[in-house]
């Protein structure tokens, strides 16, 4: 069969000494930047572009392949140690996550959130191999009433996310919307919000928003507590690894977050964070087993999910890449610029004139996976030593990362400020009871929601019905329409409020 | 003995002298950051990183690409005005960050005063194309079809302020015709759009759209090279089709913040010519469907000074006011 010729020619390639060797180089790198806050795959893969020109092009772009989806490995370490989401896409890992640790059950969350990226990886990267052609085109039947029907439901499917009062949960996502749309509009270059401070006139980034609201936020609401509140992680430190219960509860979640990610990764924009939040939140209409731990408070399933998804979409977003030449994010497009520089033209024309490349960079990522799997889970211990490192160590230190990841990305200290600004805001959020992660999606969110609203009305000369006429975009309202329904129901309501306890 | 003193002066006087023009000879001694004010990825990025690469191997020091996008171009430009003209802070500046935006974006700079331009880098011609679907053979076809249209033509741009959203609204404007311009971020989700027949026509570089005009997804309707070229035989030019005046190049090229050393911008632009000219460059160049030229620094001062002079009246005609 083809592919199976052109999966032995891509091992072909991918089993050399150096490439293996540059594709080690590449998850290492991606795993630490992962666990760094602040400094993300895409800082690192443009400050090693110009190393990479002496290399093969292949070598290069297993390296910067690994870069890229080491990253989402790494990412979920900090969510679930220390609140922090390193990655936009551990944001919902964070919610869970974090939970198991003051639980003691650090261990067997980074353990699952190493093994379905794992899955997820392999699984994403098959998809990207068998199906990359046809995949692309379902891409394209998603226009820009598409794009905005689904991050309508994506919004929608955030108010799942919080566990607490419908009306602050819905609150936070507006107040996340208000605050994506400081900075340039798109369409007419007008700055917005900016009070003429010249840092703002970009937007506010992603992660000094996540470093501040999470992680200062969580550190200062800890400070407040009396000594004997403050949390003691280390007395309660269990097994390190799941256990068959954990396995028979992630499993499902797995395949559900893997099945997510796959098909989100491919739509150019926010794959793998809309995909890591649409698992989570696809994980919780799911029904509880019996004694098992509800969600927020430290359910495995809401590690699994997120973190599979990300993964899963990490992989097929290469998809348009290097079937279309078209970047689908910041990341891909550096590719493009890296694989200009080589020589080689992104286009459709990449599997047929490169093939050694195409396939030798898909069989890399399954082995660049598997690296990253041995890498990770030894690593566990060495992580969840860390947690036994006094407070008073462990938070001035973590303070010092996140200023530093912070500035690395655009030397600037105003940013550094603004965390500080943003780690404020955190702990006043935490003392009304009110969650973050809503707000981080209506953030994120925000920006292309609009694009692609005023987009879609452009191209419809101003005609709303667009939305409804357009199957696809239907579907999705009617789905957006038919969770807002199940969330309101007087019944889930009462229930939702009984659930929530003040902890 | 008493002489000591004046001669430690003097020797410390003589020591000072050639230090003005030691900074020049002694460039780079640190890494130098080249701004790129677009996104990763697109023609101004890979002109960038390939010169940035010629000049670091030429000099022996680091030459950082720093992607700054924003507003056109300006966002990034504007940082370099405001550098100090030691050498170490450069700009990709180019006909859409420097002709075009400005006038469209009052108040963000005065392209002539407030930059140093070095030299010029190249670039591709501008391509109109429609998605293979669209029942529009070739160009004369297309002014028919847009006016059979009862809600217009929807075509993209790579963004405003960029060569490719002019010439369009220029085709537009000469024939009064019914096109309505979808705002894009950069060339990328433009041809993504396009291929999706979201829109139907689109005006970028050739650079952009190349891959899938060979690929057969998209149909090339016209060039605005000045004459044909050799992969497209077939392809008329604006020229030739009766809009001579459309006829450019989206020219990317290298420029620095205001009063920098002449001897200084020699020695960046001799670098830059050798660069253009390499086998590399050569190749580069094929692969992108680019041009470069070969100016030194004052007559590149004055080829932007005339593509402002050219296309100024153009961009007022069209341009309205912020919404």
């Amino acid at each position: 069969m083809d592919l199976i010729a052109n999966l032995s020619l891509g091992f072909g390639v991918a089993f050399t000494p150096i490439n293996l060797m540059y594709g080690f180089i590449g998850c290492m790198l991606g795993t630490l930047i992962g666990v760094l806050p602040g400094i993300g795959p895409l800082a690192t893969i443009a400050m090693l572009l110009p190393a990479t020109y002496a290399l093969p092009p292949v070598s290069a772009l297993i390296m910067l392949a690994g870069i890229y989806y080491g990253a989402q490995y790494g990412g979920s370490t900090t969510a679930i140690l220390v609140n922090l989401p390193g990655e936009s896409s551990s944001v919902v890992t964070v919610i869970d996550g974090y939970q198991m640790a003051r639980q003691g059950r650090a261990g067997p969350a980074l353990a699952a959130a190493g093994l379905g990226s794992f899955f997820a990886g392999c699984v994403g990267t098959l998809v990207l191999a068998a199906f990359a052609v046809p995949l692309t085109e379902v891409a394209f039947k998603f226009g820009p009433a598409e794009y905005f029907s689904l991050m309508v439901l994506g919004l929608i499917g955030a108010v799942v996310l919080a566990s607490g009062s419908l009306l602050k949960a819905v609150g936070m996502i507006l107040l996340g919307l208000l605050m994506g749309l400081v900075g340039t509009d798109v369409n007419s270059g007008v700055a917005r919000y900016s009070f003429d401070i010249p840092e703002l006139t970009d937007g506010i980034g992603f992660i000094v928003v996540g470093m501040g609201v999470f992680g200062y936020g969580e550190i200062i609401s800890n400070l407040g507590k009396h000594e004997s509140e403050r949390e003691v992680f280390t007395a309660k430190v269990e097994g390190l690894f799941p256990t068959k219960a954990d396995f028979l509860n992630m499993i499902p979640a797995v395949l559900r977050g893997t099945v997510l990610g796959s098909m989100l990764g491919i739509l150019p924009g926010g794959g793998a964070v809309m995909a890591a939040f649409a698992a989570y939140t696809l994980e919780k209409k799911t029904p509880l087993r019996p004694g098992e731990i509800p969600f927020g408070k430290g359910n495995i399933r809401g590690v699994a999910a997120p973190e599979s998804a990300n993964n899963a979409a990490a992989q097929t977003s290469f998809i348009p890449l290097l079937t279309l030449g078209i970047p689908p994010n910041a990341v891909m497009a550096l590719m493009v610029g890296a694989m200009t520089i080589h020589n080689i033209q992104p286009g459709p024309q990449v599997m047929t004139s490169n093939p050694e490349l195409f396939w030798g960079l898909i069989a890399s990522m399954w082995i660049g996976n598997a690296m990253l799997i041995v890498l990770n889970l030894p690593l566990i211990g060495i992580w969840i030593k860390l947690l036994t490192v006094p407070y008073r160590w462990l938070y001035p230190a973590i303070v010092l990362f996140c200023a530093i990841g912070v500035y690395s990305t655009n030397n600037n200290t105003f940013d550094i400020w603004l965390v500080g600004l943003f780690g404020a805001i955190g702990y006043l959020f935490v003392k009304l009871g009110t969650e973050p992660a809503p707000l981080l999606l209506g953030f994120i969110l925000g920006p292309m929601m609009e694009e692609n609203l005023r987009r879609a009305l452009l191209l419809s000369r101003g005609d709303w019905s667009v939305f409804v006429t357009r199957g696809l975009s239907a579907s999705l309202l009617a789905v957006a329409v038919f969770l807002l329904v199940i969330v309101m129901l007087p019944a889930v309501k009462k229930s939702r409020e009984e659930a929530f306890v003040e902890d | 003995m008493k002489f000591l003193p004046i001669s430690a002066a003097l020797i410390a006087a003589a020591a000072l002298v050639p230090h003005a023009a030691q900074a020049q000879s002694d460039w780079p001694s640190k890494p130098v950051r080249i701004v790129v004010p677009y996104s990763p990825g697109g023609s101004a990025d890979t002109l960038g990183r390939f010169i940035a690469k010629h000049l670091g191997e030429a000099f022996k020091q680091s030459f950082v690409v720093d992607n700054k996008a924003g507003a056109g171009g300006i966002i990034g430009s504007q940082l370099v005005a405001k550098a100090p003209p030691d050498g170490y802070t450069l700009v990709v500046s180019g006909i859409g960050s420097h002709v075009i935006a400005p006038i469209e974006t009052p108040n963000s700079f005065d392209p002539m005063k407030d930059f140093t331009h070095i030299a010029i880098l190249g670039g591709p011609p501008l391509a109109v194309i429609v998605n293979a679907e669209v029942p529009v053979k070739d160009f004369k076809a297309l002014t028919p079809y847009i006016n059979a249209m009862p809600k217009g033509l929807s075509w993209g741009s790579p963004g405003a302020g960029t060569h490719g959203h002019l010439t369009g609204e220029l085709f537009r404007a000469a024939g009064g015709l019914n096109m309505v311009h979808i705002n894009y971020k950069g060339a990328g989700p433009a041809v993504a759009d396009l291929l999706g027949n979201q829109i139907q026509a689109a005006v970028m570089t050739l650079s952009s759209a190349n891959a899938h005009v060979q690929s057969g997804k998209l149909r090339l309707l016209a060039l605005s090279s000045p004459k044909r070229l050799p992969e497209y035989p077939t392809t008329p030019t604006l020229a030739e089709l009766g809009y001579p005046g459309l006829t450019g190049t989206t020219w990317f090229s290298l420029s620095g913040p205001p009063g920098m050393a002449p001897a200084l911008v020699d020695k960046i632009n001799a670098e830059v010519r050798r660069g253009m000219q390499s086998a590399a460059a050569r190749t580069l160049m094929a692969n992108e469907s680019m041009e470069t030229a070969d100016y030194d620094a004052p007559a590149f001062s004055r080829y932007v000074a005339s593509e402002i002079e050219r296309w100024s009246p153009a961009v007022r005609s069209l341009s309205k006011p912020a919404k």
